[in-house]
């Protein structure tokens, strides 16, 4: 009881986003409606604030080595903060992107920012749970904000529907994966994962049991990163929903889910368990990339097509996972602070030109390089990044990731990897032609005038997408750090 | 002295999984794949108190159990207001005529 006082100093950052949180809360109840914008700058502030005690806290934790909290429930590494660094900026810059968007501002958008950061404090527990009823706690509190902020827009249909099917898969999974945790307490006979994982280790359960178990909990998982065979309803969702909520949905969670997947995987079974688990990875991960890209291929909405792509991302970043090697896991979390940044900025392009021409289908953005260059010319950037082409942070992203892979003589996965991610170019490329080589028949809007706001942000994310991709090397080691301690 | 057996307990487990999976997966109303969600939730609720009383020595399970059935509770609100939500727009909570988005 005495230790569990005294571990309050290490939950300080959580601490930090559940005070801003709290404070969003009443501020949206002083300040009228439609002058609800000092919320989201409180909400940004807190996250600088949260910037900077993580970063005090990975200091601290170089002397001390990874802490225990609570009797085991949850754990501060370095590998936590490094995810709780991606959710942070994840969700400031959600949060810049919410203040200007037209969707949110027609609603009751004061609660926009408060909910975003919520979510943001479930995932910070997420990724640093060491305990299933911990993974379970923080899991429902991302799911069930999450459905909210997809039906978050109340005079529109498509958002109630995009709401409605999130909450019907996410019912679907977090049912069985529930289901599969009681199994595997009764298996092991305990919730936290070094126990699960020495009980596993002595051979407790039998193998059958024990993967079909494994497999029930991944289910929850596999939603949450939108891979297969649980990805269908991101499309869906990613159209529907507000797409300041989408772009946040596409890095946030999926970050989150990956987190847990990892730590999950690699403490409670880790590799010297009887159960063959990065095989099965290995089979979703190219499942879930060929899906992926080749339904993205007849895609006529950007959004979806992103969705998509996104889904595709995820196989990728799984290809890490199958790999049963450290340097697999720095790949995937160098990859994870690329894709956060590079979808981001996609999703941006998206929102800006959403606000003035009202649509994200493909026919829409013909010409528009020429009425609005600087959002073309950002979304070529994006999108190159995206698909893995040099000189971009997304192609040394990718690079490690089949470096990884092809070090363990599985030229095979990364073949199929390469070829998938040529068939991406394709689709990237359809919105690009459309962009700068087909004309507009409705030659109206003579030039799209984007928000002073998002146009710098927009040259924001560019550089670090350029810069990573020509000096990556103290990314990289901060990556390596997360992983190894 | 245990006068019912831990495999009473996950059997009745096993078939309101079922029953809740069933439920889901077949239903087309919006209300009884909520149900359905339920049998599970408490599905997973029993097999814990079952395999916490039987082997092991602290509670951790029943205290699971009782996260589960507040959790359940805060989820169902929250799906009965979109449920409403859907309703207001689309006079309807059959899950297959909710179908605009698709491709």
């Amino acid at each position: 009881m005495q230790q569990n006082v005294l571990d309050i100093h290490y939950l300080i950052p959580e601490l930090i986003l559940f005070c801003t949180f709290a404070v969003m809360l009443a501020a949206d109840q002083v300040f009228k409606r439609g002058r609800k914008k000092p919320v989201a700058v409180m909400g940004i502030a807190g996250m600088g604030l949260l910037i900077v005690s993580l970063w005090q806290q990975s200091a601290g934790l170089a002397e001390t080595g990874p802490v225990y909290l609570f009797s085991r429930m949850m754990m501060v590494d370095p590998f936590s903060i490094y995810f709780k660094w991606i959710f942070a900026m994840t969700t400031m810059l959600t949060l810049i992107l919410a203040m200007r968007s037209k969707e949110i501002e027609k609603q009751n958008e004061g609660e926009f920012y408060t909910l975003i950061v919520f979510v943001c404090l479930g995932m910070s527990f997420l990724c640093s749970s060491t305990h299933l009823l911990m993974i379970f706690l923080s899991f429902e509190m991302i799911s069930i904000l999450s459905y909210v902020l997809a039906g978050y827009l109340r005079g529109d249909p498509r958002s109630s529907e995009s709401g409605i099917k999130y909450m019907i898969y996410g019912a679907f999974t977090t049912g069985i994966m529930i289901y599969g945790m009681s199994m595997l307490y009764g298996l092991t006979g305990s919730l936290e994962f070094h126990e699960i994982h020495d009980a596993l280790q002595g051979g407790r359960g039998g193998l059958v049991p024990v993967t079909v178990t494994l497999l029930m909990i991944s289910s929850g998982m596999l939603f949450k990163i939108a891979a297969a065979p649980f990805h269908m309803w991101s499309p869906d969702v990613y159209e529907g929903a507000p797409t300041v909520a989408t772009a946040f949905f596409s890095v946030g969670p999926k970050a989150a889910g990956f987190a847990v997947f990892l730590r999950f995987l690699l403490t409670a079974f880790g590799p010297d368990t009887p159960v063959d688990w990065h095989r099965i990875i290995e089979i979703l991960s190219i499942l879930t990339m060929t899906i992926g890209n080749y339904t993205a291929l007849r895609q006529e909405n950007v959004k979806r097509m992103l969705a998509y792509s996104s889904i595709a991302q995820a196989g990728y970043i799984l290809m890490g996972l199958a790999v049963l090697h450290p340097d697999g896991r720095s790949a995937i979390l160098f990859y994870l602070a690329v894709y956060m940044i590079m979808n981001m900025g996609a999703f941006l392009v998206v929102l800006a030109l959403e606000n003035t021409i009202k649509s994200a289908e493909l026919k829409d953005y013909r010409g528009i390089g020429l009425k609005s260059p600087l959002a073309a010319a950002a979304m070529v950037i994006f999108l190159i990044s995206l698909t893995g082409l040099p000189p971009t942070a997304g192609f040394v992203g990718k690079f490690l990731l089949f470096k990884a892979v092809m070090d363990q003589k599985l030229y095979v996965f990364a073949l199929i990897g390469v070829l998938n991610s040529v068939v991406s170019l394709v689709y990237y490329l359809r919105v690009v032609k459309a962009m700068y080589l087909e004309i507009s028949p409705d030659p109206a809007p003579a030039e799209i005038r984007i928000p002073f706001t998002y146009a710098v942000l927009l040259v924001i994310l560019i550089i670090p997408v350029i810069y990573l991709g020509l000096f990556f090397q103290p990314m990289y080691e901060l990556s390596i750090k997360a992983v190894f301690g | 002295m245990e006068i019912i057996s831990l495999q009473s307990y996950l059997l009745i487990g096993a078939v309101l999984f079922s029953f809740g999976m069933f439920a889901i997966i077949t239903r087309k109303n919006a209300i009884s794949v909520l149900l359905g969600f339920e049998l599970v939730m408490n599905a997973a609720g029993l097999n814990f108190v079952a395999f916490s009383h039987f082997s092991d020595p602290v509670i951790h399970g029943q205290v699971f159990t009782l996260f589960i059935i507040a959790l359940a509770a805060a989820e169902s609100v929250v799906i009965l207001a979109l449920i409403i939500s859907v309703y207001q727009k689309m006079n309807t909570v059959q899950i297959d005529e909710i179908d605009s988005l698709k491709g």
